[in-house]
């Protein structure tokens, strides 16, 4: 602190009241913000006394507090408040049922591909068959191929895969991040349902 | 940086904090014969005083207005309690007790604005931040330059000048508003006759701007003021409404001093100085006025539909229209928001009532940004922060940050419950720090044992009891 500081810091406010009647008068800086004004009104209002210095010194300090606060310190809080999140209970039933839809999901993907490669070569075995008997045949063993393999691509592998895909980059990625294990539990409960219902079509 | 997070500052501000006075055990072992120092005063043989309290706490001197302020600090935490339970709660227990339509759509609309993701928390902050302190932006930022750039007391002086018309020019209609409350208060302790003429008087007070300033003030100093002082002259009026009509004077200078006119003549006699002149190159007084007159002044103090939301049901909770049961709890509210902008209060205070994520917290920060380092023979400066929040079904924690030059120290007190995650805890503040490009030099967490008080961490607070001066 200045010497001029020291100077300007060292100020007398007068106040008068009767302490018999009185409560003791709230001594508060004026030029604050909005919400500070409302309320030494409603102070006001209520028969509470204030009185608003508006003293050079008191300019002094409110242009002291008006240093900028940097960018990345109002992150950091920001993401530590959702840190702290993950402990509620309710975020934590949350988080395992993701944790459950992610697995879910995986699982599902999985099926999905399993059934895809074994309809490929039950497809590929139909046609060798067929095709080996009529021409007629061949074209059925084309369509059932074209069809079956379909049918694993659109309605497992695509819905599930797609539903999986998403669920494992965002709550993995999402969860450490630390800001949004929410965000991820809800993307990954109707991932989840896809996945379900993906399978149940391919069923 | 030294590590000013581990606060062990001893309790100041109680003029009695070096205590000598013998324990009751050692009185009762010492019998020798105690000879009252001072004839006229008689002291207790166990040295207590009537201005000590008996709870084991150390005398406060209540004899002084900063007495009562250190008093009011110690009830802080209330703020925090009251408005957690309210928030929590959903504020269901003034819903339920009759509460008028208006107030109640005011809390279900407030609520849903409390809903909101990280990333809107993050500007939520901000905006609250912005709220705090009127001068903030780029143009007191060059001010700020100029003052650390200044040489002679007179352009420092002409600088704090120009911010003080400044602060009143922009707070012109809130002072109005403080105007008039007094006007009515006057009336009512007036006879009958004279409190119609000045009802009279006092509506052709316009409302509140720019340009109406002038008028207004005219009208307080050339017919209101006067009539109220013959009005005291007359009735031998000596007692509290002679002291409501000086706080009309008062007010009615402050009101003057922020006309426009007064602003520009002040910005425009520091142009005289080279330091303040080099910052304003090009500037004319018509160009600073124009920047003046577009200036939406109460967006700039902070004005939110959010903050006015949560003014309006603090002002139907105050008057008693949420039932009388919560009427105490909205007024410790307002005393505690009172306290945090007292002129002792060298902090910015913000409030952060939210719901997370689906999940209820409120969180309370009060931020230095000008903190000295600590170091001794050091200038740097950096900013500090004490951060209180609850989190509904988590728990209570108390934060402590100091920032300077892309480094942290912080302190983290964690509720019980999360005892067994310390480790946990530890790690991931780390990720979130090099995260956000922050170097951690100093990280403590511990359990919250004791709430870490506003006084301990800002130690500055008391440094105000010697410098202030204030008579009563």
């Amino acid at each position: 602190m200045s010497q001029y500081d020291d100077v300007m810091n060292k100020k007398a406010v007068a106040l008068r009241y009767d302490e018999n009647k009185d409560v003791a008068p709230v001594i508060v800086a004026s030029g604050l913000g909005y919400m500070a004004e409302r309320i030494v009104e409603m102070a006001n209002e209520n028969g509470v006394p204030v009185y608003e210095d508006n003293s050079l010194a008191t300019v002094l300090t409110q242009l002291d507090l008006g240093t900028a606060i940097p960018e990345e310190l109002y992150q950091a809080i920001v993401d530590i408040y959702a840190y702290f999140l993950k402990y509620n209970p309710q975020k934590i039933k949350e988080a395992e049922e993701a944790e459950a839809a992610k697995r879910a999901a995986e699982e599902a993907a999985r099926e999905a591909e399993n059934a895809e490669a074994e309809d490929e070569a039950a497809g590929d075995g139909t046609a060798v068959g067929i095709g080996a008997g009529t021409e007629g045949g061949a074209a059925a063993g084309k369509a059932a191929k074209e069809a079956s393999g379909r049918t694993a691509k659109e309605a497992s592998g695509r819905t599930a895969k797609a539903a999986s895909g998403r669920t494992a980059k965002a709550a993995p990625g999402r969860a450490t991040k630390a800001a949004r294990p929410t965000v991820a539990a809800a993307k990954a409960k109707p991932a989840g349902k896809a996945a379900a219902a993906g399978k149940q079509k391919q069923k | 940086m030294s590590n000013i997070l581990k606060v062990t500052t001893p309790t100041v501000g109680y003029d009695n904090s070096i205590n000598n006075k013998p324990s009751p055990s050692q009185q009762a072992e010492d019998l020798s014969i105690k000879n009252p120092v001072e004839a006229n005063k008689v002291g207790r043989a166990d040295g207590r005083t009537e201005s000590g309290n008996n709870d084991g706490g150390k005398g406060v001197a209540y004899d002084s207005n900063f007495g009562s302020f250190v008093q009011s600090l110690r009830d802080l935490p209330k703020l925090n309690e009251i408005m957690s339970k309210m928030i929590f709660g959903g504020m269901a227990n003034i819903v339920e007790s009759g509460i008028g339509k208006g107030t109640a759509a005011d809390i279900q609309a407030f609520f849903q604005m409390l809903e909101m993701s990280p990333e809107k928390l993050n500007e939520f902050l901000k905006a609250q931040m912005a709220g705090a302190n009127r001068l903030q932006g780029p143009l007191f930022d060059v001010l700020r330059q100029i003052m650390d750039e200044a040489t002679t007391v007179e352009l420092k002086a002409g600088v704090l000048d120009l911010l003080k018309k400044y602060n009143d020019m922009s707070s012109g209609k809130h002072i109005l508003e403080n105007i008039k409350g007094t006007l009515e208060e006057i009336e009512a302790r007036m006879f009958r006759n004279d409190r119609d003429g000045l009802e009279r008087l006092a509506m052709r007070l316009k409302q509140h701007s720019m340009d109406a300033n002038a008028a207004n003030t005219r009208l307080l100093k050339e017919q209101i003021i006067p009539y109220m002082g013959k009005y005291v002259a007359d009735n031998r009026e000596l007692g509290k409404l002679r002291d409501l009509v000086t706080l009309v004077a008062f007010n009615t200078a402050r009101y003057e001093s922020g006309n426009i006119d007064n602003v520009v003549q002040a910005f425009w006699r520091l142009m005289d100085f080279p330091t303040f002149r080099k910052h304003f190159k090009g500037m004319t007084a018509e160009g600073f006025r124009e920047m003046l007159l577009n200036v939406d002044y109460d967006r700039a103090a902070g004005k939110n539909e959010l903050a006015d939301k949560l003014l309006n049901i603090m002002q139907a909770g105050v008057k008693g229209e949420a039932g009388i049961e919560n009427r105490e709890a909205f007024i410790n509210v307002m005393r505690s928001m009172l306290v945090n902008e007292s002129v002792y209060m060298p902090l910015m205070h913000v409030m952060l009532p939210v719901i997370l994520d689906g999940v209820p917290m409120f969180s309370e920060m009060w931020v230095d940004p000008d903190e000295e380092s600590g170091n001794p023979g050091s200038d740097e400066r950096g900013v500090k922060l004490l951060i209180k929040f609850d989190m509904k079904d988590v728990g209570f924690f108390d934060m402590m940050l100091y920032y300077e030059k892309g480094k942290i120290d912080m302190l983290i007190h964690y509720p019980e419950e999360l005892s067994g995650h310390e480790s946990d805890i530890r790690d991931n503040i780390r990720k979130i720090m090099s995260r956000n490009k922050l170097e951690l030099e100093y990280l403590g967490v511990e359990q919250n044992k004791v709430p870490i008080q506003v006084s301990a961490a800002f130690p500055k607070i008391f440094e105000r009891r010697n410098s202030i001066n204030v008579t009563i």
